[in-house]
């Protein structure tokens, strides 16, 4: 955890009572351009639209949130008129000594009717709009089905797996795992194969079909399948996306607030949906290194997202500051091709990027920089077991020939180099 | 057919109500020839009675002891999500003082929180309202209000209430089990509930290399940068820390693990990695090493979720020894107790937990077998019932259970199959009573509309519930590893291979349950209904609006209960087509809701409202009902839906329903008919205090999780402000906790008031609220053994209050007057 987030989260701790203040000037600058919590991602709303829906940079998501605020609208009247009604009967028939007796009536089948039709025809065409958005969202009826950016996600405790489909573009057999039938284990003892099947599902965590005699195609051979909890997702904007979505062992949710993207991932099953991100969603900016696009970069990144926006530079440039993390490893290499140490300049300020800063960054040789924004979280909503409630995930993304880049060269990360332990537990 | 012959001596007997021949005798309907008979013991009286009015205030007494408890488990869970990371108040000093795993700074751990959530949903749900609307409710009021003496089979109503007593003692003893409570959400989704749950718990136990497939499944977590603990990293070298509370757990992953990583890193700085590892009995041990080289910190986390008997200090001083010697230890542990549990079953964790769940289930086992052979008269209930119990009983009690431990989750398995049986015998018992046994004049369409919905409600219980059970039954056999009717794979939580098939389909668990479940969401509001519909008609002094519309528009509810069930299921893998089918059907159950809300506020139009406690009451649920049915519609569209699935919009939605609806309707109920339960009349002033201070509490607290859920905060998360996306909820979730706890703290009013008025209240006349219906109208407060002293002959409907036929406002319906139905029918 970054010193900023701690900061934060300790502001965010402050009591209720103490921010009141602050929530109330919130009312008082509800449309000024800068909210007065400023803490809160790009992926929320400023200001009061932080209680709202969070923002949508889906395609087919503006249609939800339509349905959602027209379905809003409605209730809230229905809801406004009832109440009211009732409250003005509590009024108006309250108990009067004087009365004696109320009105003796046992119905009205006129009106009956009425409340029986018209919210009748009012919800069925409320659930065949729903069903024209659904149909658009799971079965993609918005595209036209050309080649679509496939990647499969497999949940499992405790992390996502994302796996890319290579240069080729196509998958290999995944959650193939061996039984002790299978040919290799199958003249060994039972108590032999159990064991060398353990050895060999901790070697081939996804369970790819790896007998690659057996295939006569070999799509999952380029696949991108690392098996390392730290890597974020990395997809394009502006192009159709569909999502694969499996789990190992219990269900897990992919949940996309900001994408309206939300399904569970079943063992055994295989889930797809369906979406594009609209451009706005690029997590990613080119800059130059003049001075004044580059101030006006971090002028917007303050605008946009507060304190927290980060410049990744290029490894193999002396004189940048080092942060490793397979995080910035994956980003990086996914942006430039470049190798796997990457380096990254926190901005945290628009001090840091100051002219004499940019000055000495020219100094060291740097031309041109990438910005990155705060990735896009995906959520899990279902129970994981043991208690464990952060199966987080986070989304990068990038332009289409980013992308591309990053799938057509694939390289293996530190994860994949680390020794399999476990088997060396096993061997001794 | 005895029943049929007993039904006939009701109706034709008028001079005498008794008809039974005496006690302990083959029948079970007659106890009650005279309610003045010496004979009735102490403990037949009060506990084992089969008087339907004692079984109802049995059930009443249990619902609410059931909501303490479940109300506490919500104020835990508020605590956590407010106030997270702070000490809680008592439970975390308790714990910390008994150094229980997990508590070692009084804040609470995820897997206690999740167990607090998991709990509260099914203590509420399958101990509280059920029991309260249904047991409580439908026991007391539909005997009384059809003019019966008594159930038509008072000793299968004793026997419901005898069978739910000891599955809520199981339910809620499991918390003292090994491992904790079941955790996996109240609606048990497989392949998660089909793993063993908790902490300290045992690793599956297979036929072969159970160990040595063990050891294999470390994980370990390379992350840079600092990470969220307490502590601090030791000078140079490495600092091997235990902490159990604020970081990720990772699965079974193992501290020789550790030790091998350090082995194979250190290698050639041998001298660099030592540290204590402090080890307690039955937790997971998250042991942090923390390597600090130049400016370069990393740490690894290594979870071992081994059980170790003993507890112990390692002492680790060199990498190579220490490893060896740690990993023989937890090997031997391990294996000793594997072996132990896998030759004495579960009762190896022998415990006061176990204990109460052992007697529970063999006084559960005799009980049914002494009713077999005391009883013949209910044999076909009887029967395979008995047989059921004592082979389930038997295997789990006599034998263990081979495959795994008997943890938390089995006894919540074993737990609502028991309580299965008591709905069951209840269903039967109502919907026996209602159509055989109404006295004289009571035609269906006479019915009050209470009666008519606990009519309703036990159709739905009667279809369902055998649906619940056999989901239960496999998954509790899934739970042990015996089966794989929902586990596509074959191994549970890791990468280990089991002896099991797997080749199970996940989702046909959540069809199953959500096809008892979801009409059970209406077995809790439908009486509900009824009962509120009751009190308004009386408080309002008018005729309920569109008697036959209500009627109709619960059967159709009901109905439409039966297709709606994948409406929970939209996100979850269902095919996208299905679920539009199902957002059709469940657009459509608003229509129904929608006509019974306009009848309820025709009702109160034109009326001379007497704002009594009973009657706020049930105002509230009309107005909290319409806020909960108007939020399902976001759910019932599958694209809204999309956004809001699984967060608090839907916990919000739930809790306008259940609390806004049912707990406002049984609280109703309660100030109501407590004048006819205990012959005394509740404080008023009091009662409208509670009801304010629980109404405003009650929208703080649920109205704020609507805007949670719009902004995408899930549900069952235990710090959903990890995510960023997130974060700036906490004073909302603050806010809604402080709420939360203002309304705990409003029910001690009711607490109060209830016991207060059962000694001090004044006494209640046997018509206290001039109501026409024949509890009311026909017997005395509280109603003698055997209910009515002269069988109630009924001339018109049940809510002829302001007739102009007769000088007062309410027109009994044993009063005869010459027209009233005619007038009834054209009047208007």
């Amino acid at each position: 955890m970054t010193r900023s987030t701690m900061k934060k989260m300790k502001t965010m701790t402050k009591p209720l009572v103490r921010r009141l203040p602050l929530l109330a000037t919130s009312i008082a600058a509800t449309l000024a351009a800068v909210p007065a919590i400023a803490d809160t991602a790009h992926t929320v709303r400023p200001g009061w639209g932080e209680w709202w829906l969070p923002y949508n940079y889906s395609k087919h998501g503006v249609a939800i949130d339509g349905m959602f605020d027209f379905i809003f609208w409605l209730t809230m009247i229905v809801l406004v008129i009832v109440q009211v009604v009732l409250v003005i009967f509590l009024f108006k028939y309250k108990f009067d000594p004087d009365k004696k007796k109320g009105v003796f009536i046992h119905g009205n089948t006129r009106l009956e009717m009425v409340w029986t039709l018209i919210p009748a025809v009012i919800l069925a065409g409320m659930a065949l709009a729903s069903k024209n958005i659904w149909d658009r969202y799971r079965y993609a009826e918005d595209y036209d089905h050309s080649p679509q950016t496939e990647v499969l996600v497999i949940g499992e405790q405790f992390q996502w797996n994302f796996v890319y489909p290579g240069a080729d573009n196509k998958f290999g057999q995944y959650m193939a795992y061996p039984q002790p039938s299978d040919p290799p284990y199958r003249k060994l003892k039972y108590e032999e194969a159990m064991k060398k099947i353990n050895a060999d599902i901790i070697d081939n965590p996804l369970g790819q079909n790896q007998n690659w005699e057996d295939l006569e195609a070999k799509p999952g051979k380029d696949d991108d399948y690392d098996h390392n909890p730290g890597r974020p997702l990395i997809l394009p904007v502006n192009k159709p996306i569909a999502v694969r979505l499996s789990a190992k062992d219990v269900i897990h949710d992919f949940f996309l607030p900001n994408f309206r993207v939300k399904l569970d991932a079943l063992p055994g099953m295989l889930g797809r949906i369906n979406f594009t991100a609209i451009p706005e969603a690029q997590s990613t900016e080119d800059l130059s290194l003049d001075e004044p696009k580059m101030m006006a970069a971090a002028l917007k990144a303050e605008k946009k997202e507060g304190n927290a926006y980060k410049i990744w530079i290029d490894s193999d440039t002396p004189g940048a500051i080092m942060l490793k993390s397979a995080e910035v490893s994956q980003v990086n290499y996914a942006l430039n091709g470049r190798g796997k140490d990457g380096s990254v300049l926190q901005v945290k300020s628009r001090e840091d990027l100051s002219p004499d800063r940019i000055a000495a960054l020219k100094a060291a040789g740097i031309t041109r920089v990438t910005a990155v924004t705060k990735p896009y979280e995906l959520v899990c909503e279902e129970l994981c077991g043991q208690g464990h409630y952060k199966m987080q995930g986070r989304i990068y993304f990038v332009s289409p020939a980013q992308y591309e880049a990053f799938i057509q060269k694939k390289e293996p990360s530190d994860a994949a180099k680390q020794p399999r332990l476990a088997t060396a537990i096993q061997d001794k | 057919m005895s029943v049929t012959s007993h039904s006939n001596a009701v109706v034709s007997q008028t001079d005498t109500h008794g008809h039974g021949n005496g006690h302990g005798d083959g029948h079970g309907h007659g106890d009650g020839h005279s309610h003045a008979h010496p004979e009735i013991g102490f403990m037949k009286k009060y506990f084992f009675s089969i008087d339907h009015k004692m079984i109802g205030l049995q059930f009443l007494f249990v619902g609410l002891a059931f909501f303490v408890i479940g109300g506490l488990l919500a104020m835990l869970v508020r605590w956590q999500l407010g106030f997270g990371g702070h000490p809680v108040p008592i439970l975390g000093a308790y714990m910390k003082a008994k150094g229980v795993a997990g508590w070692a700074d009084g804040t609470m751990p995820p897997d206690f929180y999740t167990m607090a959530f998991s709990m509260h949903a099914s203590i509420m749900i399958f101990f509280v309202i059920i029991p309260l609307l249904v047991g409580t409710f439908g026991n007391y009021l539909i005997p009384l209000k059809i003019g019966a003496g008594d159930m038509a089979f008072p000793f299968l109503n004793g026997m419901a209430f005898w069978s739910a007593l000891p599955s809520g003692t199981i339910m809620v003893a499991s918390f003292f089990l090994q491992g904790g409570a079941a955790a996996a959400g109240w609606t048990v989704y497989p392949p998660l509930s089909a793993i063993q749950q908790g902490t300290g718990h045992v690793p599956y136990i297979t036929a072969t290399g159970a160990w040595d497939g063990f050891i294999q499944k470390l994980r370990v977590h390379e992350s840079g940068g600092e990470i969220a603990g307490k502590g601090d990293p030791t000078k140079a070298g490495v600092a091997v820390r235990t902490f159990t509370g604020d970081s990720e757990k990772i699965t079974a992953g193992a501290l020789i693990a550790a030790m091998e990583l350090i082995t194979e890193d250190g290698a050639s700085k041998p001298a660099k990695f030592f540290g204590n590892a402090k080890i307690d009995s039955s937790s997971p041990r998250q042991v942090v090493l923390k390597k600090v080289d130049g400016a370069n910190i990393t740490t690894v986390t290594v979870d071992v979720s081994t059980t170790s008997a003993s507890g112990g200090e390692i002492k680790i001083t060199s990498a190579g020894a220490a490893t060896e010697a740690v990993r023989n230890g937890a090997a031997n542990r391990l294996r000793d107790r594997t072996i132990k549990l896998a030759e004495k079953g579960w009762q190896s964790s022998w415990n006061a937990a176990s204990l109460v769940m052992n007697f529970g289930a063999l006084f559960m086992g005799f009980m049914f077998i002494a009713a077999y052979f005391i009883r013949l008269g209910s044999r076909a209930v009887n029967v395979p019932v008995s047989i059921i119990v004592c082979l389930v009983t038997a295997y789990y009690f006599l034998h263990g259970v081979q495959h795994a431990a008997f943890d938390g989750q089995s006894a919540w398995f074993l737990s609502i199959i028991i309580l299965g049986f008591s709905s069951i015998m209840g269903a039967v018992n109502y919907l026996t009573t209602i159509v055989k046994l109404r006295c004289p004049g009571m035609t269906m369409f006479r019915m009050p509309l209470s009666v008519w919905s606990l009519f309703i409600t036990s159709v739905l219980v009667l279809l369902a519930t055998p649906v619940l059970a056999s989901v239960l039954t496999m998954n509790l056999l899934d739970h042990h590893r015996l089966t794989s009717f929902f586990e596509p794979f074959n191994w549970l939580n890791s990468n280990q291979l089991q002896d099991v098939a797997g080749g199970g389909y996940a989702l046909l668990h959540q069809h199953l349950f959500w096809f008892y479940s979801h009409p059970a969401v209406y077995i809790m509001i439908l009486p509900a209904m009824g009962m509120v519909s009751d009190i308004l008609a009386v408080g309002a002094r008018k005729p309920i609006f569109g008697y036959r519309p209500m009627v109709y528009a619960m059967a159709g509810i009901a109905f439409l209960g039966f297709i709606v069930w994948a409406h929970h299921m939209f996100q979850s893998g269902l095919n996208p087509t299905l679920g539009t089918t199902f957002a059709i059907s469940t657009m459509f159950i608003a229509v129904p809701s929608a006509i019974k809300t306009f009848n309820w506020l025709g009702t109160l139009w034109g009326g001379n409202i007497r704002f009594t406690a009973a009657m706020w009451n049930a105002i509230a649920f009309v107005s909290m009902f319409v806020i909960g049915g108007l939020s399902g519609i976001f759910m019932a569209s599958t694209a809204v839906d999309v956004h809001i699935h699984d967060t608090y919009f839907i916990v919000a939605h739930i809790h306008y329903v259940l609390f806004g609806g049912t707990m406002f309707g049984v609280f109703g109920s309660l100030y109501f008919w407590y004048p006819k339960m205990f012959g005394r009349m509740m404080n008023e002033t009091l009662g409208k205090i509670h009801f304010w201070l629980s109404f405003i509490t009650f929208n703080c607290t649920f109205f704020a999780m609507h805007i949670l859920g719009i902004g995408g905060m899930p549900r069952r998360v235990y710090d959903p402000h990890v995510y960023e996306t997130f974060r700036h909820f906490l004073p909302m979730n603050q806010f809604i906790s402080i709420s939360a706890f203002g309304l705990g703290i409003a029910q001690i009013l009711l607490v109060i008031n209830f016991i207060g008025s059962w000694i001090w209240g004044p006494k209640a006349g046997n018509n206290p609220w001039n109501a026409t219906t024949l509890e009311w109208t026909e017997t005395t407060s509280p109603p003698p053994h055997g209910n009515f002293t002269k069988i109630p002959v009924v001339y018109h409907g049940p809510y002829e209050y302001s007739s102009p036929l007769v000088e007062e406002d309410w027109l009994a319906q044993t009063r005869f007057v010459e027209g009233a139905e005619e007038f009834a029918h054209v009047g208007h």
